[in-house]
This record gives structure tokens, C-alpha cells and sequence, in this order.
């Protein structure tokens, strides 16, 4: 049997490699994800560690709690007079302050700074400072004016030691020197980084007096235990000492947590709709040759193999093809590692990598599901293979039995639906965690995919009509042919197209999705931002206080600017339970003059100037969630431990921008110091020519380059491209699952061609040319896979209206994206054709003689 | 480009009855060296227009190298064939194929027929390839010739092996070819319907003047042609007319 095996693999060559590279492709996904994770994770690892090598304990700030998203939060900061007090601890030999922040370099007044999400890093310099920096030209900074940049920064924009530069800071532009030029250790994914003396940074960063940290190293013979004791005993309440072991573990576990927490999920349900691809390709390939050896399979039944024995012959098969396929998947992981990483830094979102050796998890996990995914794709046609009656080896064109449950499959598939829109509308609208809901939607969606996979030959030869005719009128002789080769065997070009199907659903549902949040978000936009400027910050970050804001209101033609500020804060309802909220802060009577409120029940812009020091305005929906009512009251507790009370004023709707509640400046500083602004929207004054005060907008924020000015139109252009790019992103992970699915169909063909020969050495002997044989391949191709492109618009169209239907309350608007499934259309007839080439060619060579003598 | 503008050259117009098939000193080897075998040792042979000849011999004689050379589905070592005068041995695949479409039809053992079509479309295919329109009074005398204008709209599968070959047949004249080359046209049917093909076959040589060359080693099939000839180890031993069952049986008992 094992010869059996063996021998039946070696003359099966092109089909087992192309088994073998759907299942390697999808398995590859999932090596790369965690290859990826891991390099991600032991950059991290790295950095943390080296820069806290030569340290013994660390001071940082209580918190009052873990902020979900510190973009806009208050970053918290020690003062400074500490740092004497650590020094004059027994045993500690050394104690300095480290200030991080954030700043760009402006070059001949323009901005460096990247515009994608890789942030631009200010350090101050300590002792400590060449563990994570080897300089490579001048030195560090010694003295107030001077910086070092990274090697990337400096090289990528030309600049050199000695150079004039400006630093872009929260205080404003400040002239410096280029001291020197550093190599990091690490690859720090299109961050750039500049080193400048505490005094600078401090002073840069609006943080006089302040440091983010205190580094201590103890004397000889301290240990770090030993040494964060006693400073925890010096300093007591409200630091947190730690050793620097200690914090440079956390520190690293709470990127990787949160990089983790994201990344792998995402990047591993990408690799499962890859390998579910695969399984679908490697069940119909095991269908088709076990229908293709019914007489090998006859014979040696007669000859006396056992049922169990053919099982195994089929069952073995696949777990060679699987394990060696999974093996080089493993291998191939690296590459999409690296070539997602690439993507990611494409589209902006570039992230420390550095060498990760190959992780046990990463190969026991790929091994399993490379292995398991094809053994239980491949049980059905062994199945299949053991109800060959030996007789079968007597008889010409003998063909396989159905299963005793095959009259079953509608209702097999109707129940697999059913439990799928069970688990999606759990998901959407059920109960349990998040995670446990969105692996409920995943699961769900998968099982659709399955019931359409099992149904969809009741409709290819529907479908086959359609989108064959206008091939008919185009290719007559060679399309009906065409057609009626692709509609002979119905489940075969199901289960084909059904493959490319999943990948082309997934992509249109993406871009259903997206249009329908940019229709909505956009929408609310328009109807609510009256300003005629926006500013933002670069980047991610945010606009530097006061300094900002007087400056554009000095602006010639400036009628009214209004800075939002955006922040969490921990939020308690009548002594529950408190939860992370995100909220908007505003200056009350400028916010009324740019920006329309939805006002309810009865609500006016007269509630904005009540709001004071104690009040809120409520988000209707996020009210009624809470159960808040007019004079209700609730508490904010700010991540620097201040807090304080508000009252339910009145109520607005606004699903999209500001989705909680809106308090004012006043309310805000009860509980924040910080005076950075999120949003700064602008208006010209009435009569104003818009493009001349644009001019001086832009003029006056010169100062702060680090903030970009743009008219409403240009915002919403932007965040549309960067939605866009995001798509993109989306649609480049599902192109792996459709490059698997065009395997499918080249396997699916050359198996189908092989078991032509003799008809198309008939036809070629009848006068069927070489040409016409292989645009007949392709036609067949091409409807195969223009079937797959109509079922996925068709799945993806029904999961984008049931998610956006579901999702309306979220103010989420259905939109067909017609441009986009036009295009898929496209795609899927050219990735038929390309299917094809192989297989036609295959055929085209055949000599008419030996193929109608083909046993 | 279309493929139905044909590139063969015009043959003039042979007399009726001139000759259509001609072969020329023709010898066939496989292999090479030692283990290089002779199918054909040179055969010279014309085939006339509106013949029904049986090629016979034992197995191993090379009947069916000699069928596969003249309908240019293989190519002689040496020698060459004419078909309506024009030389194909030298010709490039797509002018094989093209000659093929238009000059040749075949009739094969296991019937090879399109399953997916019906009986009516299978006839139609040479013509559908062709990119001709069939015409319908030709197509209806000979559906009804073959005996099959009730079942027209029937697939293979749901017709006995007699009918398909039937529809096989009716598909080779439908381009009303020079030629029909037909191998062991019977070899898969019982005598009784034997029996009915070969009728069939010998009608259409009677009633539409088609010339026929068929493979067999069925004496009583070779015994409804004009003409049979016998070939032993590549090549032609005897040619003989208007021989009876009997006596073709009684000439291959002399060559096995």
C-alpha cells in the first residue's frame, strides 16, 4: 500500500505540487504572521533592555489608570526635585532624569516629520544614552542648541554635522546644531528619533521642571531588589519604583500586549482565510482523482485490499503532500513576513523589526493546521474512494456512487446557514466578550462561505448561461464548447469557483464596509463642521497649546477658531462600575459658532454656554446605554488621579465625531494640566476671500510646523485616502487567498484536461486547431472564475448589508461601491485567463494521435 | 484572425472518379537503432473517389499506422500522400488541422462523442468548429439517414452504442468530407448492430457518393467494401475487389 502511495504521488507530479502549493501558500500566512509578531516582539524586547542596561531601578509617575489610547492624554511627569532626593538614597550611586517626547526637524523651514503614523521621537541624552545609540559622526549633544539625529533621518533628508536645523516643538520652532549622527540598534520602523540635553527637552517640550522618568544605578554590591526599596521607602505614594529589570519587561509586554493583542489576531484570520482557501482546493483535487482512479482503486480491491487499506492509500497521500507542504509554508513565512512588514511601512504603519529565530509555537502551530486542514479536506473523498465496488475495475467509464447522504446536501447546507447567521447575528448583536463575539462572526462567515461552497452547483450552470453568452456572441465555435465543458461536472466548478469566491466576498464586503463609514462619516461631517479650515497635528499627535491658538486668531481674515480637545478618562455612573470613555472638551462659545449640534429633546446652543465648570452635554444614544437622564450626574477621573463631577445638561446626536459627551475647557482643567489641542477648527471671517486667509492661517502656523492647515475639503480628501489606504491594506492580505483560489484553478484544469485527452484528441483529429483548443480552455477558465467573482459579489454585497444594517444605530450607511465590484469583476475574468495558460498550453501540445489513444 | 477562412490550397477539381488519397513509397519508423520497429515498409496505394475500401491484416501489420498517415494525424518516415492532390505529408499543424477540418471526417471504435452535447449539436461540432452554419436540408437527410431524427435532442449517455456510432457517423459526413477514415468501426458493437453501422456506412457510399477507407479485422465487415486490402508486416500484399466474407476469411487465415 505505502508503494501505492508513494508510486501514485510520483506519476501525479504536477497535481500533487499544486496541492501542495495551496495548502504551503496558506500555511506560509500563518508562519509569517507569528515570524512577523515575534520580530515586532523581539525589537521591543531589545530596545527596552538596552536602554535600561546600565540601570538599576526606575521612578515613573502613578498613574491612576492604563489610558486605552495616549495619543491625547496627558502624559504624566515626575518633578524634578525628586531626583536629588533619589541621589541622597544609600546606595545609589547615580541618579538622572529622562524626558521623552515628541518633536520634528524643520530644513529650511519645511517639515520633516512623517505624515503616516511613525512617530518622531524627542529624547533627552543621559548617561546611558550609547547603549541604544552608536554614534556614527560627531558626538552627542553637550550643551543647550545642540541635537543628534538618527542615521535614517539624517541620511534620508541630506543633513550632515554642523548643519543649521530647527526643532518642531510643542513650544514652537527652536534653531539648533547638528552634534552628531547615531546608528540605532534596532530597525525602528520610519520612526525618527532626535537626542538633545534634559534642559532642551524639557524646555521643547512645555515640561520645565518635569522629567519622565528617574534612572538610579546603585553602588557595588547593591542589589536592584535592594536598591528599588529603598527608594520606594524614600519616596513613597505617588511614584512607582521598579527595577530596571523589572521595568523593562513591562514596559516591552505592554507593546507587545498591545501590537499583539491587534496584529496576530488580524494577521492570523487573514492566514485562516487563506487556509480555508486551500482546504476547499484540496478537497476538490482528492474529489477529483479519486474519481479519476475508480479502476486503480477496483483493482486492487479485487486483488484484495480491504476498504481500510484503500483509506489509508488516500489518507496517506495526503498526509505526505501536507507535511512537506507545510514544512516549506514554514519556511516561506519569512517572506511574508518581510512582505507584510514592507506593506505596512508602504501605507505608514512601519514597526520595529529584528531577527527572531524560528519559535516552537511557530512550526507546532503551522504543522497543525497545515496537516490537519488537509487530512480533514481530504477525509470525504477517501471516504468516497472506499465505496469503489471492485466490479468498477470491469467497467468502462465506470463513475463514482453518490453518497448515501448526497440528496442530504441542501439540507446539510441549509443548517450549516442557519448556524452561520446564528453566530454573525450573536456577533453583531448578542452578548459575551468582544473577542468571543468577533470569532463567533469569523466562524460564522466561514460557515456561509461553506453553504454557498456546498450550493453553488445548483446555480453554475445558471450563472455559466449568463456570463457565457456574451462570450458565445464574441467566440462562438470555442464558447458553447467552453460553456458546456465548464457546466458537465457542476459540483467540480462549484467547489473551483467557490474557492475564489471567499477571497473576492471578503473583498467586496471590505469595500462595503468602507464605503458605507466614509458615506456616514463624511455625511456627519458635512452636516456638522461650519468651519472652513481644519488643523490638525501630523502624525497622530497633537497640537501644542496657547501659543497655537493665538496664533491663528491673529491671522488676518480669521472670523473664529475653536480648538477641540480629545481625551479618555475613567467614567463613573452613580458609584458604578467605572469605564474608559472617550470624550471632546470645547470652548464653549466659539465651539457654537463652527460646529452645528444635533440638539434633542428640546436642546439649544444656549446649553453650550451653561456648561461651566460642572456641566455635560450627553450623546443621545451613549444616554440612553447609560441610562442617563436631564440633572443626572457623573464622575471623571482623570489619568493624573484628579476628579470630578458633571451634570446631564441636555442631550445631542452624533454617532460619528463626538460619541460620548462634550464638556467645557473649564470642566476639562478640573482634571487635566494639559493644554494640547486635538482639532482646531477654523472659520474666516464673513466676506473674507477664503484663499487669502488660508494664506495667512498657514503663514501664522508656520511657527508650528508640526501642524498642518487644510481646508474642509483637503481634510476630508485626506482621511479618505488614509481610509483608502487601509482598505488597501486589507484588500493586499486577501490577495494571497485569491492567488491560492487561481491555483485551485489551474489544478482543477489540468486535472479536467487529463481526463479530456481522448476528446480533445477527437476534436483536434475533426479539425479543432491548436488555437481554438486553448481560447476554449480559456473561455471554460474564464467562466469558472467569473462564476466565483458573481458569488463572492453576491456573499460580500449580503454580509455588507447585513453588517451595515446591523451597525446603523452607529449612524453606518449601506453603499454599494459599484466602481469597486466592476473592477473585481475585471479581476476575476483576467485571473481566469491566467489560470488558463498553463492548462492550455498542456492540452495545445498534445498529438491528436496519442491523446485518442489515451487509456 | 478567423480560422475559418481556410489556408489550404485549392486542389483542382478531381474527376469523379479521379483519385483522392494517393500514398507514395510510404515507410513509417519508431524508435531508433536496435530497438527501431518498421510499421511501414513502403506502401504506394491511390484510394478513387466514391471507393468504400477495407484495410485488413493481422495485428502488428500496420493497417492503422497506414490510416493514421493518410488522414495526416501521423508523419511517414519517408514517402508522401496526396490528398485531392495536395501533399500534406510536409505540412505545418495548423494546415494539418485545417486540411483535416475540411477534407477528412473520421469514425472511431469507442465513438468519441462530446457528452455534454446532444446528438444534433455532436453532428454539428466539425461545422461548429468550422465556423459554418450546418445546412438544415443536409442535416435532415442525414438525420434521417442515420435514423436518428426522433433522437436528436438526446445526449450520448441516454443512447445505445449502435446509435452513437450513428451519430458518429452522421458527424463525419456532415462537413461532407473527401475521405471518412474509419477504425474498426464495429469493434465495440454486437454483430447485429454491426450489422446496422455497416449498412449504414455502405449507404453512405452508395446514395452520397462518400469514399470511405476503414480499418477492421472483421471479415464481415471488410466484406460490405468495393475493394479490400491486406497488409502483412508493413506492407500491401494483395489487393483484391469484390471478394465475399468467406473469402476474406479464408486470405487472413493465409497471413496470421
Amino acid at each position: 500500500m505505502r508503494k501505492l502511495i508513494t508510486r501514485g504521488m510520483l506519476t501525479r507530479k504536477l497535481r500533487t505540487a499544486l496541492t501542495a502549493i495551496a495548502i504551503m501558500l496558506g500555511v506560509a500566512m500563518i508562519s509569517g504572521t507569528f515570524v512577523l509578531t515575534d520580530q515586532i516582539n523581539g525589537a521591543f524586547d531589545k530596545i527596552f533592555a538596552s536602554s535600561f542596561r546600565d540601570i538599576d531601578a526606575v521612578v515613573t509617575p502613578q498613574k491612576a489608570y492604563e489610558s486605552e489610547d495616549e495619543t491625547f492624554n496627558p502624559t504624566l511627569r515626575l518633578d524634578q526635585s525628586l531626583i536629588e532626593r533619589v541621589s541622597a538614597v544609600e546606595g545609589v550611586a547615580l541618579a538622572e532624569g529622562a524626558f521623552d517626547g515628541s518633536a520634528g526637524i524643520v530644513k529650511d523651514g519645511e517639515y520633516l516629520g512623517s505624515t503616516g503614523g511613525a512617530p518622531s521621537f524627542l529624547t533627552a541624552i543621559t548617561s546611558n544614552a550609547e547603549n541604544t545609540a552608536q554614534i556614527t559622526s560627531g558626538g552627542f549633544p553637550e550643551e543647550s542648541g545642540q541635537i543628534a539625529v538618527d542615521k535614517k533621518t539624517a541620511d534620508d533628508n541630506d543633513i550632515a554635522v554642523g548643519r543649521r536645523v530647527q526643532v518642531a516643538t510643542t513650544k514652537g520652532l527652536a534653531d539648533v546644531t547638528v552634534a552628531g549622527v547615531f546608528d540605532s540598534e534596532i530597525d525602528i520602523g520610519g520612526a525618527s528619533i532626535i537626542l538633545a540635553t534634559l534642559p532642551d527637552v524639557q524646555t521643547w517640550s512645555d515640561g520645565e521642571g518635569k522629567v519622565s522618568y528617574i534612572q538610579a544605578k546603585a553602588d557595588e554590591g547593591v542589589s536592584q531588589a535592594e536598591l528599588k526599596s529603598r527608594i520606594a521607602a524614600e519616596l513613597g505614594d505617588g511614584v512607582v519604583v521598579e527595577t530596571a529589570q523589572e521595568s523593562a519587561t513591562r514596559q516591552a509586554a505592554d507593546i507587545n500586549d498591545s501590537i499583539g493583542g491587534f496584529l496576530t489576531p488580524a494577521l492570523l484570520a487573514f492566514a485562516a482565510v487563506a487556509v480555508f482557501v486551500g482546504a476547499f482546493i484540496i478537497f476538490n483535487t482528492f474529489t477529483i482523482t479519486v474519481a479519476q482512479r475508480i479502476r486503480e482503486f477496483a483493482m486492487v480491491r479485487t486483488l484484495g485490499a480491504a476498504r481500510g487499506q484503500v483509506l489509508r492509500a488516500v489518507i496517506g497521500e495526503a498526509l505526505i503532500v501536507s507535511v512537506a507542504a507545510s514544512v516549506l509554508g514554514i519556511a516561506a513565512g519569512y517572506l511574508v513576513a518581510a512582505g507584510i512588514g514592507a506593506l505596512f511601512k508602504a501605507v505608514g504603519f512601519g514597526l520595529p523589526t529584528a531577527d527572531a529565530s524560528l519559535a516552537a509555537r511557530t512550526v507546532i502551530i503551522a504543522l497543525v493546521v497545515g496537516v490537519g486542514v488537509t487530512l480533514v479536506a481530504s477525509l470525504a473523498p477517501a471516504l468516497k474512494a472506499t465505496r469503489i465496488a471492485p466490479i468498477a475495475a470491469l467497467r468502462e467509464g465506470a463513475t463514482l456512487p453518490p453518497g448515501r447522504l448526497s440528496r442530504f446536501t441542501p439540507w446539510f447546507a441549509l443548517v450549516i446557514a442557519v448556524l452561520g447567521a446564528l453566530l454573525i447575528y450573536n456577533g453583531l448583536a448578542g452578548s459575551g466578550s468582544l473577542s468571543n463575539r468577533m470569532l463567533g462572526l469569523g466562524v460564522g462567515a466561514l460557515l456561509e462561505f461553506v453553504a454557498a461552497g456546498m450550493t453553488a452547483k445548483y446555480v453554475v450552470p445558471g450563472i455559466a448561461r449568463v456570463v457565457g453568452w456574451p462570450i458565445e456572441r464574441v467566440s462562438r465555435r470555442t464558447g458553447r464548447l467552453a460553456r458546456e465543458n465548464s457546466t458537465r461536472n457542476p459540483s467540480r466548478t462549484a467547489v473551483t469557483a467557490a474557492a475564489l469566491m471567499i477571497g473576492v466576498g471578503l473583498v467586496v464586503f471590505v469595500s462595503v464596509f468602507a464605503s458605507g463609514i466614509k458615506a456616514s462619516f463624511f455625511d456627519a461631517l458635512d452636516r456638522s463642521v461650519q468651519g472652513d479650515f481644519i488643523i490638525e497635528a501630523n502624525g497622530g499627535q497633537s497640537i501644542p497649546g496657547a501659543g497655537a491658538i493665538e496664533a491663528v486668531r491673529s491671522a488676518e481674515g480669521v472670523g473664529v477658531a475653536s480648538p477641540l480637545r480629545f481625551a479618555d478618562a475613567r467614567v463613573s455612573i452613580d458609584g458604578g462600575e467605572p469605564g474608559t470613555e472617550y470624550f471632546t472638551a470645547v470652548e464653549p462659545d466659539t465651539y457654537a459658532q463652527v460646529f452645528r449640534t444635533d440638539w434633542q429633546q428640546g436642546g439649544s446652543d444656549e446649553l453650550l454656554a451653561r456648561l461651566g465648570e460642572g456641566g455635560a452635554i450627553v450623546e443621545q444614544d451613549w444616554a440612553d446605554g447609560k441610562g442617563l437622564v436631564e440633572g443626572d450626574r457623573f464622575t471623571l477621573n482623570g489619568v493624573s488621579g484628579r476628579s470630578a463631577e458633571f451634570e446631564v445638561l441636555g442631550f445631542y446626536k452624533d454617532e460619528q465625531l463626538n460619541t460620548t459627551f462634550v464638556i467645557a475647557d473649564e470642566g476639562w482643567q478640573r482634571i487635566s494640566d494639559s493644554r494640547d489641542i486635538g482639532l482646531m477648527l477654523v472659520d474666516a471671517a464673513s466676506g473674507a476671500d477664503l484663499t487669502q486667509v488660508e494664506a495667512s492661517v498657514k503663514e501664522a502656523m508656520k511657527q508650528f510646523p508640526i501642524a498642518t492647515v487644510k481646508s474642509n475639503e483637503k481634510y476630508k480628501e485626506d482621511l479618505s485616502g488614509q481610509l483608502d489606504q487601509i482598505v488597501y491594506l486589507l484588500y493586499a492580505l486577501l490577495a494571497m487567498s485569491v492567488i491560492i483560489s487561481l491555483f485551485g484553478m489551474v489544478n482543477t484544469l489540468v486535472l479536467s484536461m487529463f481526463e479530456r485527452t481522448r476528446e480533445i484528441g477527437m476534436m483536434r483529429a475533426i479539425g479543432l486547431t491548436r488555437w481554438q483548443l486553448r481560447r476554449m480552455v480559456g473561455v471554460e477558465s474564464i467562466i469558472t472564475a467569473v462564476i466565483g467573482g458573481v458569488l463572492g459579489l453576491a456573499i460580500g454585497l449580503i454580509f455588507g448589508f447585513v453588517f451595515t444594517k446591523a451597525l446603523e444605530d452607529e449612524g453606518l450607511a449601506f453603499a454599494v461601491p459599484y466602481g469597486t465590484l466592476f473592477a473585481v469583476l475585471i479581476v476575476a475574468l483576467i485571473a481566469g485567463l491566467l489560470a488558463s495558460i498553463f492548462p492550455a498550453r498542456r492540452a495545445a501540445r498534445l498529438r491528436p494521435l496519442e491523446a485518442l489513444h489515451y487509456e | 484572425m478567423s480560422i475559418s477562412e481556410t489556408q489550404i490550397p485549392s486542389a483542382p477539381a478531381a474527376a469523379d472518379s479521379g483519385t483522392v488519397v494517393a500514398a507514395q513509397d510510404v515507410t513509417r519508423r519508431y524508435g531508433e537503432g536496435d530497438a527501431a520497429v518498421d510499421a511501414l515498409r513502403g506502401v504506394t496505394i491511390d484510394f478513387p473517389r466514391g471507393q468504400f475500401t477495407a484495410v485488413m491484416g493481422p495485428s502488428g501489420s500496420g493497417k492503422s499506422t497506414l490510416m493514421h498517415i493518410l488522414a495526416g494525424l501521423d508523419v511517414p518516415t519517408t514517402g508522401s500522400v496526396e490528398i485531392d492532390g495536395v501533399e500534406i505529408t510536409r505540412m505545418k499543424d495548423k494546415q494539418l488541422t485545417l486540411m483535416r477540418r475540411e477534407k477528412i471526417g473520421f469514425v472511431f471504435q469507442s465513438f468519441n462523442l462530446l457528452p455534454m452535447l446532444s446528438a444534433e449539436e455532436n453532428i454539428d461540432l466539425p461545422l461548429t468548429i468550422a465556423g459554418r452554419n450546418p445546412e438544415g436540408t443536409w442535416k435532415e437527410s442525414l438525420l434521417k439517414a442515420v435514423g436518428l431524427d426522433t433522437r436528436r435532442k438526446h445526449k450520448p449517455s441516454e443512447l445505445s452504442g449502435g446509435q452513437q456510432q450513428r451519430v458518429a457517423i452522421a458527424r463525419a459526413l456532415a462537413s461532407r468530407p473527401t475521405v471518412i477514415f474509419a477504425d474498426e468501426p464495429t469493434g465495440n458493437l454486437d454483430s447485429r448492430t454491426s450489422g446496422e453501422i455497416l449498412d449504414l456506412l455502405r449507404r453512405s457510399v452508395d446514395e452520397f457518393g462518400q469514399t470511405i477507407v476503414m480499418v477492421t479485422h472483421d471479415a464481415r465487415a471488410a466484406g460490405v467494401a468495393d475493394r479490400v486490402l491486406f497488409l502483412q508486416d508493413g506492407l500491401v500484399v494483395r489487393d483484391e475487389r469484390g471478394l465475399t466474407t468467406g473469402a476474406i476469411h479464408d486470405i487472413m487465415g493465409t497471413l496470421e
